[in-house]
């Protein structure tokens, strides 16, 4: 496996946290998610972004909302977390916590 | 919103490809990707086709749309194992799904007896068989007069036939009532 594939893969991994962690700040449309989630490195990308969106919302955990009347008149989809999805981010994010200080530990031991 | 050949023509692709997806939801997926695009291009050309090239081929977008909705997939790609697994996945929130499931895997076992005791009356034709009085079908080793079947090699041909149409009533179940609960449940 070269790093580009495990690279994807980490993304992919992390892409769930990254969307609710940013939604959960407050209410945010695709292309604010986006750069939110890339301004600090590419981590998602609109590929992917946009399923994921449509799939949280159909599990209830996020709730969306249209604007149409935006400057320029392109038309928004709004999302915000859903209690389910403020639970589900709260569990995710103490789980991260516990991978991270545990991968930190093993792989940045010898610096 | 400007009309753009460039997004419009994507847009089409996109739609068409999710085409098994209800259409208001095609609407509504088609209908966010279309302001995404059209705000990236008001900002310029090249960033619009560095996102299109980041959204990657609406076929392979919709795709990845697809794949969430595990039995619409199934459905539209006629996969008798994948309906059958996200109908048995969903059943616990629908009653639809399991009664489907239900259902085919009964036809199906039926199906199977029937072809089992075709191919057993050859081996055995004196208890495979069917008797009237008291009507007994299929392998039947208690109280039947041995070699008084009604059928006698007919048997063969007759639950063949009905094993092959077991199979074809359970695949129309499974896929007329997986299309019905993809509808339903949006899933």
């Amino acid at each position: 496996m070269d790093t580009n594939t495990w690279q994807t893969q980490l993304r992919k991994g992390a892409a769930e946290l990254v969307v609710l962690a940013l939604v959960g700040k407050g209410e945010l449309y695709g292309l604010q998610i986006l750069q939110g989630a890339n301004g600090a490195g590419d981590l998602v990308s609109e590929g992917s972004l946009y399923p994921l969106l449509n799939r949280l919302e159909r599990d209830g955990k996020l709730t969306a909302r249209w604007s149409m009347t935006e400057a320029g008149g392109h038309p928004r989809k709004y999302y915000a977390l859903s209690a389910d999805g403020a639970a589900l981010l709260d569990e995710m994010r103490t789980l991260w916590r516990g991978f991270r200080t545990s991968i930190s530990t093993i792989v940045e031991d010898d610096r | 919103m400007s009309p753009s050949p460039t997004i419009d023509g994507y847009v089409g692709r996109l739609e068409a490809a999710l085409s098994p997806i209800p259409a208001a939801e095609r609407g509504r997926i088609a209908l966010e990707i279309r302001g995404h695009l059209a705000e990236v291009a008001s900002q310029s050309e090249a960033a619009l086709e560095t996102s299109i090239g980041a959204l990657g081929e609406p076929e392979s977008l919709a795709r990845t749309y697809l794949a969430d909705y595990q039995l619409t997939d199934a459905v539209a790609r006629g996969s008798h194992p994948g309906m059958l697994m996200a109908l048995i996945r969903i059943s616990a929130r629908s009653a639809a799904a399991l009664v489907v499931w239900t259902l085919t895997l009964l036809l199906g076992v039926f199906g199977c007896a029937f072809i089992f005791v075709a191919a057993a009356k050859p081996f055995d034709p004196s208890h495979v068989g069917l008797w009237i009085h008291p009507f007994e079908f299929g392998m039947v080793y208690s109280d039947v007069a041995p070699g008084r079947d009604v059928l006698g090699w007919w048997f063969i041909p007759l639950a063949f036939a009905l094993g092959l149409l077991s199979f074809v009533a359970a695949g129309l179940v499974l896929r007329f009532g997986a299309r019905k609960v993809a509808r339903r449940a949006r899933v």
